[in-house]
């Protein structure tokens, strides 16, 4: 069968903003209830999340302070943010709409109808009596959406390219977690505070990860545990390790895959190999910084090889 | 008696009843009150609805339409483009005796067609011979230098061609225009059936209905037979300038109906050996027929519009060294031309030898001084046309017109007489066609549709569209047109 190299780039593209949005949203919405729970004092600014998603500088284009409204705003509702909720929803849909050949029906019908809720409820659930319910709902639609996919997109190529685009991206949302947690912890010094747990928690449950750290370490939240269950459970679906492992059989499934699955492969090396702990924010946060190179490269040889 | 008729007052009977097309030639009803022998059951059957049944099935024919997604789109509309397509589920009817004459007068006129496209690019024995004026040609907007000397297989240009027939008063099919560029609406003739199977299924059982969901088979073999490479499945491609054309859904639907790639010019690569090739994910991949539904001036900008972004650099190259088929084959369009069909019947006889078994209207050239005296001073009565618009732009529809309309067409006419014809208004038959619940006479045409490769082959009936507006002669979608499905029908008559 063939796969015009137009459309495998719109479907890898349409993954990775199906799973950008569901990811923002999680974040934004995790990042709200750690607020809630901080003591007065010990408050994390809503920075934090600017450096995650790593637009700190557009963001100061465009916004004075970086305050819950304008923060969250810029990260739901905001039209010039490529990275926005409102954005990525946006690309999505004219992803998928333009692949509309390959997408199963149903699928597309999903899409419009979170592209239309997301247009006509971003700009009103900025305010946070509205905001956890919207996020909640983007969320399950994208969850939906692919169920969708995995019970309805026979298992050829277009399948294999929505699988890579959308393991990168949890890929490096999962790295850039990771870092900006190491990132707090490197400003502080080195001694532990009791706020730090509520912290790794937080990042557990942002990627959906608390049922899985509970089965695999216990109730216990430890940095070096969550850290490595993140990045280094092959079993856990959001881990780094397995994402990459998902990118490396995807690719297997698509025509001259050589330079990918080699550029996949380095990076499970890599990461059998993790071995730091966290208190060693400095040498975390250089591990995390090479990983996403790594992740770059993956996209850079897919673009060359498929696209 | 009818018992188990439901009462009068609810029922479609009385509709029907007092439905009366007037002067015109209606395809359903003869008198008043009495259903032509084609369409007796039809009607007999729509008579017997309630208000309410026929209202229902106009609903599910609605939410079919939705559901399976039938739109079209509307340039003018900005960013919400897509509409859904507007339909009347009263079908339109013709008997099949009827229909077969005019199948073959459809196909002895693609035929002569492509006898003068082929004739005009090479050798040009009917300018030569004086029955088609050679400046009319040589300078005509369609007329492609760079095609000049290119044998196309079979001698085909025009491989799809979309023929707009009319019946006047006097109840004959006319030809009114031969579309051979990038005709669209097949897409809606097969949607139709669809529609119209799911909304008035009884009726089916009874009648036998020549199916049309034949043509993408038909259109396969067609673009399969056109192939340079013998293959037993070519690659094809169809060819789209994307999203935003105002055809997309046809092009999108077409290419899944015969398992072509929908590609747009950026998709596509001519190497140095003069092979077409597609881009995709396996690398580089060679393609034999192209059904491309962009204009020719976009189609190659190395040879025609240098800033046309949905073509192919190297196009043109690739055809002309025979490497690749095209339909419809660049230039084909010359014989598109408002001008260049009141030539159609000479070309008949001068090519086939033969009788045109369809006509033309009637039609006065500007180009010629005595007629465009004419024209000029009958503006009020005839149907003045450019010769190189499509989509129903451009008219002047005389007794409906204002006189400052008169006075810009007339204006136009002085200016560029080449690029303008006239004819007399005909009076479009009718076909009952729902408005709310009652039933009104509409105006209306059909494109039937003739594939010419190897064989040639005519759709069974095409695409009847109907003016929704009381009186409107106007039946394109973009003007408040709608459709009806067709039925060609063996009765045996």
């Amino acid at each position: 069968m063939t796969m015009l190299s137009r459309v495998a780039e719109r479907l890898f593209w349409a993954a990775r903003y199906l799973e950008r949005a569901e990811d923002s949203s999680r974040l934004v919405n995790s990042y709200f209830h750690v607020v809630l729970d901080l003591p007065i004092g010990a408050a994390l600014g809503w920075d934090v999340l600017l450096k995650i998603t790593a637009n700190e500088e557009q963001f100061g284009l465009r916004y004075n302070k970086p305050i819950e409204r304008n923060v969250v705003k810029f990260l739901i509702a905001d039209d010039d943010n490529p990275a926005s909720i409102l954005s990525s929803v946006r690309g999505l849909r004219e992803n998928v709409r333009t692949t509309r050949d390959v997408i199963p029906a149903d699928v597309w019908e999903q899409v419009n109808e979170l592209h239309h809720r997301v247009q006509d409820e971003a700009v009103n659930s900025v305010a946070r009596r509205a905001r956890y319910g919207f996020l909640t709902d983007v969320v399950e639609s994208c969850q939906r959406i692919n169920g969708a996919l995995e019970g309805t997109l026979s298992r050829d190529q277009a399948y294999y390219l929505l699988q890579i685009g959308r393991n990168l991206e949890r890929a490096d949302m999962c790295t850039r977690i990771l870092d900006v947690a190491a990132g707090i912890l490197l400003e502080r010094s080195a001694e532990i505070s009791p706020c730090d747990s509520l912290l790794w928690a937080n990042i557990l449950k942002t990627l959906g990860a608390g049922t899985a750290y509970l089965r695999r370490v216990g109730p216990t939240i430890q940095a070096d545990e969550v850290i490595s269950l993140i990045l280094g459970d092959e079993a856990f679906p959001r881990s780094v390790l397995h994402c990459v492992g998902r990118i490396r059989l995807s690719a297997r499934r698509l025509p001259r895959p050589r330079r990918v699955i080699l550029a996949a492969a380095a990076i499970q090396r890599n990461l059998l190999g993790f071995k730091i702990e966290a208190t060693k924010a400095k040498r975390l946060h250089g591990y995390l910084d090479e990983l996403q190179q790594e992740l770059i490269q993956i996209q850079d040889r897919a673009t060359k090889t498929w696209f | 008696m009818n018992v188990s008729m439901p009462p009068e007052s609810d029922s479609q009977a009385a509709h029907w009843d007092h439905y009366d097309p007037g002067e015109f030639y209606d395809e359903l009803i003869s008198t008043p009150g009495h259903a032509r022998q084609v369409a007796r059951r039809l009607v007999a059957y729509l008579r017997s609805q309630s208000d309410d049944e026929i209202r229902e099935r106009r609903l599910a024919a609605d939410l079919a339409i939705r559901e399976m997604g039938v739109s079209f789109t509307v340039y003018s509309e900005g960013s919400n483009i897509d509409r859904a397509w507007p339909f009347d589920i009263i079908p339109r009817t013709i008997p099949l005796r009827e229909w077969e004459r005019v199948a073959e007068g459809l196909k002895q006129r693609v035929n002569a067609l492509n006898l003068f496209i082929d004739d005009v690019y090479n050798a040009g024995r009917i300018l030569k011979d004086k029955v088609v004026p050679k400046d009319l040609i040589l300078g005509s907007a369609n007329y492609r230098k760079a095609c000049r000397g290119v044998k196309p297989k079979y001698g085909v240009w025009a491989h799809i061609c979309g023929s707009d027939l009319v019946r006047d008063a006097d109840g004959k099919f006319y030809v009114l225009e031969d579309n051979l560029r990038v005709p669209s609406g097949v897409s809606y003739m097969i949607e139709n059936r669809q529609v119209t199977k799911r909304v008035l299924p009884e009726l089916f059982e009874h009648y036998s209905i020549l199916p049309v969901d034949n043509y993408p088979t038909q259109l396969f073999e067609m673009l399969s037979s056109i192939s340079p490479r013998s293959l037993r499945k070519p690659q094809i491609v169809v060819l789209t300038p994307g999203i935003y054309n105002s055809a997309y859904f046809e092009h999108s639907f077409l290419a899944r109906e015969i398992g072509a790639e929908l590609v747009e010019g950026s998709d596509l690569f001519v190497d140095t050996d003069d092979c077409l090739y597609m881009r995709t994910i396996d690398g580089l991949e060679r393609v034999d027929v192209v059904y491309r539904r962009v204009d020719d001036l976009f189609l190659d900008p190395e040879v025609f519009r240098k800033d046309s972004t949905l073509g192919v650099p190297g196009f043109l190259r690739a055809w002309r060294a025979g490497n690749v088929g095209v339909a419809n084959a660049p230039g084909a369009g010359v014989a598109d031309d408002k001008v260049v069909y009141a030539y159609v019947p000479k070309m008949i006889h001068y090519y086939l030898d033969e009788e045109p078994i369809v006509p033309n209207v009637p039609t006065y050239l500007c180009l010629d001084e005595k007629e465009r005296d004419y024209v000029l001073n009958h503006l009020e009565e005839l149907v003045v046309k450019p010769a190189n618009e499509s989509g129903g732009y451009g008219i002047l529809v005389g007794p409906k017109s204002t006189q400052a309309q008169r006075d810009e067409t007339a204006a136009g006419i002085k200016k560029d007489p080449r690029n303008w014809i006239a004819q007399p208004t005909l009076a479009l038959s009718t076909a009952p066609t729902l408005d709310g619940s009652s039933i009104e006479p509409r105006h209306l045409d059909l494109r039937p549709f003739i594939l010419q490769g190897k064989t040639t082959e005519v759709t069974a009936g095409g695409l009847t569209r109907v003016a929704l507006k009381a009186g409107s002669l106007v039946v394109n979608s973009s003007q408040g047109g709608g459709s009806k499905d067709t039925w060609v029908l063996d009765t045996g008559l």
